[in-house]
């Protein structure tokens, strides 16, 4: 035993000792084994041989550490204390860890969601040379004109455009592609193939490619759904390929693409998209495709703007929700500053707190560096854990942004690290320089007894009562912000819109191009028609309409004189709704005729209804009736009557357009139902075959309400209200936080001026009324400093205000009231907590 | 004030150990040294830090040492035999002056040691 002993004592000592001491060490440790051994046996030499191994080891272990690995066990000794010292005092350091995690999380979230939407280019191949422009159909000159330019690498062209996908009534967005937007996006197929040059052409186009989404989703991943046929919209079609899930391309929510054939003469909005090429100056682009627009395209001539060219980017995200995207990034770093300077003052009435603490410490020998070593390692564990913890909410709240954000990027929404490292940086900056600065205040302390806790103490409580000040003024300000914002989606909500939509379902009639090919065969299709459908016994009420409100094809009006001339009206560029509506159409939607006649059968299309608000648009404080107006491609139109205005409430006031009404007429080709039923709607098969016994040609798709169409405009409003109302409620729980703890440092702080007043006959009474008073006073003059805040935020949230204004008496009173209530909630405990002191507890204590 | 440069206690009880040793004619090597120190000091002493000690003390240069070859009992293995230098002498000698100076005048305090 012995012998294997020393072959471990040997092994472990030839690890440790210098080598040219080693064979001398060695042996007199086996002169002094033999020695024990011989007096005390083998058990007793083995057991000495040990300790004394164990001793030179752990005595050159120590000695061969170099002053950077003492300093480095001496960190990690520090870092050991701030770790039980957090465990041991985690009220602080928990409260610090959430608030800076909501700011991180928050903050990462919305410059997440602004990257993603305005920032990052769109994520194909040059992404920043992609433009767009759209016109009121395709333009095949145009698409010419950019060929040949010399400013364009590639030039595609597209429409969106919305699919019934086999026999069902859902529909699902799509859109027509020419051939080459997959060549000059430079996407590839994930199965199948993309479609070749010659698909584009007419009667070679009944293939189609979609989505690995909808792949999955509706055909279960099925590989033998390449070059099965199936049915979009009526049309049977080839699926030839299957898109990845991140190929988002016109629309983020774009699932299904056709062939698109620019020269087609097809009715509806069309794109046209060109690579530019590079070192083309942005204002030689726009002015080269604003003449080219002009030149070739069919723009109307009373029409004076031409279609603006965009950035291929976010959809349909505009001008308008770019600014709201911009505020809410405002309105997030008021609230990542409320939350980090929470933070601040917890720190710093933690810190003031340990004083003693740290008094103590310093009598005791340790140095003011390694103090304030300490205080910044606590202060780092709190930021680290505050960082991770914010990574989650971020990640949680990335994965649920609103609807309304997520269907406007081409870019998937992710967490973006430069917002991450950047929140997280000055948020821990914040955690550290509120730290550091006590810790140096707090450091600079003499043994207790000496001048202790006397001005260093005040510096930090004035400090922290501003810090909570600015944090009340701040929520004050977002408050005032948000609530301004529930007011306007409150008052979008109910605003009146003229008409009654309540069970309107809508029937959009196809195929009537092949049905009634003549406009004597539409007029008398479109009678069928309304014959058919009024013998439908579900049908309570209907009238027929080629336009459903709310319309989105906008007119630009001249209006004349009553000698035929032109007339400046002082209304500048005016656009109005046009809708082209059967006599019943009044009626359906309890629009009233406040003046003239409805129309009747026969009428000719220039006769016209126009809406109140038209009406004084035009010809303000005259009588209308009679009066006449060019309306472009409809020509001069005569007014015999004026009908009921309608709304579209809206943030977009350029939307919410005057309206007028024409006969049907037969020059359109789609004819739209608008009906109620009086308990269960037909279904499309069942509309199919009843028409199918006017014309076999006649398709029917049963289109979103009307009322979906209305709700969608609510939904900016109600993003912004969300998120408004989250910033609002994050911020002015945390100043409520924040006032709480200083009124409760401040009450702890304070016992034996309270226990000596009670002592000399105060009543409990007025010890709450004293913490009451110094609660509520920071409270009101952070209300009064956030007045000011409140106001500018106000006045920049105009643009987003409906039925509201920044002086809205009822919108600041409850902001005030609100205030009051979380100063009176978050003072009461501490105030509570003042006037059940004892003093005779109090002297014992002492 | 003239003051022994960096000599901790131990160290000067290590250095007096090998003076005695050497008076006695004994080869000083860490066993013997170890040994005189609990002896004399009555003091436990852990072999490691005998060891670590002599070595640092032989780096300020107030200790040498030389390697003689060893006995059987030793497995016939070199022992390291240590001298205190001049230098080392002169440096244990104010360490022990300032502490007889420092303890006059105490015998009523400390009695006689």
């Amino acid at each position: 035993m012995s012998a294997r002993l020393w072959q471990i004592v040997e092994r472990r000592l030839r690890q440790v000792l210098p080598p040219a001491y080693l064979a001398s060490t060695i042996g007199d440790l086996a002169e002094d084994y033999e020695r024990v051994r011989t007096c005390k046996g083998a058990l007793r030499a083995s057991l000495w041989l040990v300790r004394d191994a164990v001793s030179l080891i752990r005595a050159y272990r120590r000695a061969r550490r170099s002053p950077q690995t003492t300093s480095k066990l001496m960190l990690a000794d520090d870092f050991r204390l701030a770790w039980r010292r957090l465990v041991v005092h985690p009220s602080a350091p928990v409260q610090c860890v959430l608030l800076l995690a909501i700011g991180i999380g928050l903050s990462t979230t919305m410059f997440s969601v602004v990257d993603s939407l305005l920032l990052t280019p769109a994520p194909f191949r040059q992404g920043r040379h992609l433009v767009e422009q759209t016109f009121w159909q395709p333009e095949p000159a145009v698409m010419q004109a950019w060929r040949t330019s010399g400013m364009f690498e590639a030039v595609e062209a597209g429409r969106q455009a919305r699919f019934q996908v086999g026999d069902t009534s859902e529909t699902s967005a799509g859109a027509y592609v020419t051939p080459g937007v997959f060549g000059m996006l430079d996407a590839r197929a994930v199965r199948g193939r993309l479609f070749s040059a010659q698909e584009a052409w007419t009667g070679a186009n009944d293939v189609v490619l979609l989505s690995e989404t909808v792949w999955r989703s509706s055909f279960g991943s099925d590989p033998a759904l390449l070059g099965r046929r199936i049915r979009l919209s009526g049309t049977p079609v080839t699926v030839v390929g299957i898109m990845p899930e991140t190929f988002r391309f016109p629309a983020p929510d774009t699932a299904w693409w056709r062939p698109f054939d620019p020269s087609a003469k097809t009715a509806g909005p069309a794109t046209v998209f060109g690579r530019v090429r590079t070192g083309i100056p942005r204002i030689d682009l726009e002015r080269r495709v604003e003449k080219m627009a002009r030149e070739f395209g069919r723009i109307p001539a009373n029409y004076r703007g031409t279609p603006a060219l965009q950035p291929v980017a976010g959809g349909d995200l505009g001008a308008f929700t770019n600014r709201a995207l911009w505020m809410l990034v405002g309105g997030v770093t008021l609230v990542f500053i409320v939350l980090c300077s929470n933070v601040s003052s917890l720190l710093l009435a933690d810190l003031s707190s340990r004083r003693r603490e740290f008094a103590v410490c310093a009598a005791l020998g340790a140095s003011r560096t390694r103090l304030l070593r300490q205080a910044a390692i606590e202060h780092v564990l709190i930021a680290a854990a505050g960082t991770v913890a914010g990574v989650c909410i971020a990640r949680a709240l990335v994965a649920n942004v609103p609807e309304f954000f997520l269907g406007r990027s081409l870019n998937v929404i992710d967490v973006d690290h430069r917002a991450l490292t950047a929140a997280s940086v000055l948020g821990a900056c914040s955690v550290l320089m509120a730290g550091l600065v006590p810790a140096w205040l707090g450091t600079r302390t003499e043994p207790p007894g000496s001048r202790y806790g006397t001005t260093d103490g005040r510096l930090n409580r004035t400090a922290t009562q501003l810090l909570v000040v600015g944090q009340v003024a701040l929520a004050c300000a977002l408050l005032v912000g948000s609530a301004l914002l529930l007011r306007s989606f409150g008052n979008l909500a109910h605003a009146d819109r003229g008409l009654n939509l309540d069970g309107v379902v809508h029937i959009n009639l196809s195929g009537l191009d092949n049905a009634f090919p003549s406009p004597e065969a539409m007029g008398a299709g479109t009678n069928a028609i309304e014959t058919q459908v009024a013998s439908w016994p579900e049908v309570s009420s209907f009238a027929l309409s080629r336009e459903a409100p709310p319309s989105v094809r906008a007119s630009r009006l001249e209006p004349q004189s009553t000698d035929g001339t032109a007339r400046e009206t002082g209304s500048g560029n005016l656009e109005a709704d046009r809708y082209r509506v059967s006599p019943a159409f009044f009626g359906f939607y309890d629009i009233p005729i406040e003046q003239g006649r409805n129309f009747e059968s026969g009428d000719s299309e220039d006769l016209v209804i126009v809406g109140a608000r038209l009406a004084r648009l035009l010809w303000p404080g005259d009588d209308p009736i009679g009066k006449t107006f060019d309306s472009g491609d409809m020509g001069v139109n005569r007014v015999i009557g004026v009908a009921g205005e309608i709304h579209l409430p809206t943030l977009t006031s350029e939307l919410d357009r005057p309206e007028f009404y024409t006969p049907m007429g037969n020059r359109s080709r789609t004819v739209i139902v608008n009906m109620r039923c009086r308990s269960a709607c037909p279904s499309a098969e069942v509309l199919r075959a009843r028409l199918a016994a006017i014309h076999p040609a006649i398709g029917a798709r049963i289109d979103p309400p009307s009322a979906n169409e209305y709700l969608s405009h609510l939904r900016l409003p109600r993003a912004l209200a969300k998120v408004g109302g989250l910033f609002a409620i994050v911020s002015i729980l945390t100043a409520a936080g924040g006032l709480f703890s200083l009124m409760m440092q401040a009450v702890a702080g304070r016992r034996r001026e309270f226990g000596i007043r009670l002592a000399l006959g105060a009543s409990p009474g007025q010890m709450r009324g004293l913490v009451l008073r110094d609660g509520l006073t920071m409270g009101a003059c952070g209300a009064t400093a956030g007045t000011i805040g409140g106001w500018t935020i106000g006045r920049a949230l105009s643009g987003f205000q409906y039925g509201v204004t920044p002086a809205d008496p009822a919108t600041w009173a409850g902001v005030v009231g609100a205030i009051a209530i979380v100063a009176l909630a978050a003072t009461w405990c501490p105030a509570r907590r003042a006037m059940r002191i004892d003093p005779v507890h109090l002297l014992r204590e002492e | 004030m003239p003051q022994a440069p960096g000599l901790g206690e131990f160290e000067t009880l290590l250095l007096l150990a090998i003076l005695h040793l050497t008076e006695q004619k004994v080869d000083a090597n860490g066993s013997a040294i170890r040994d005189e120190i609990q002896t004399r000091a009555e003091r436990h002493v852990p072999r490691g830090s005998v060891y670590v000690t002599l070595d640092r003390l032989e780096e300020k240069g107030f200790l040498s040492s030389r390697e003689i070859s060893g006995s059987a009992a030793r497995g016939h293995r070199p022992k390291r035999v240590f001298k205190v230098t001049a230098e080392g002498v002169h440096t244990v000698r104010s360490a022990v002056a300032a502490v007889t100076k420092m303890q006059r005048g105490l015998q009523d305090v400390l009695g006689r040691l």
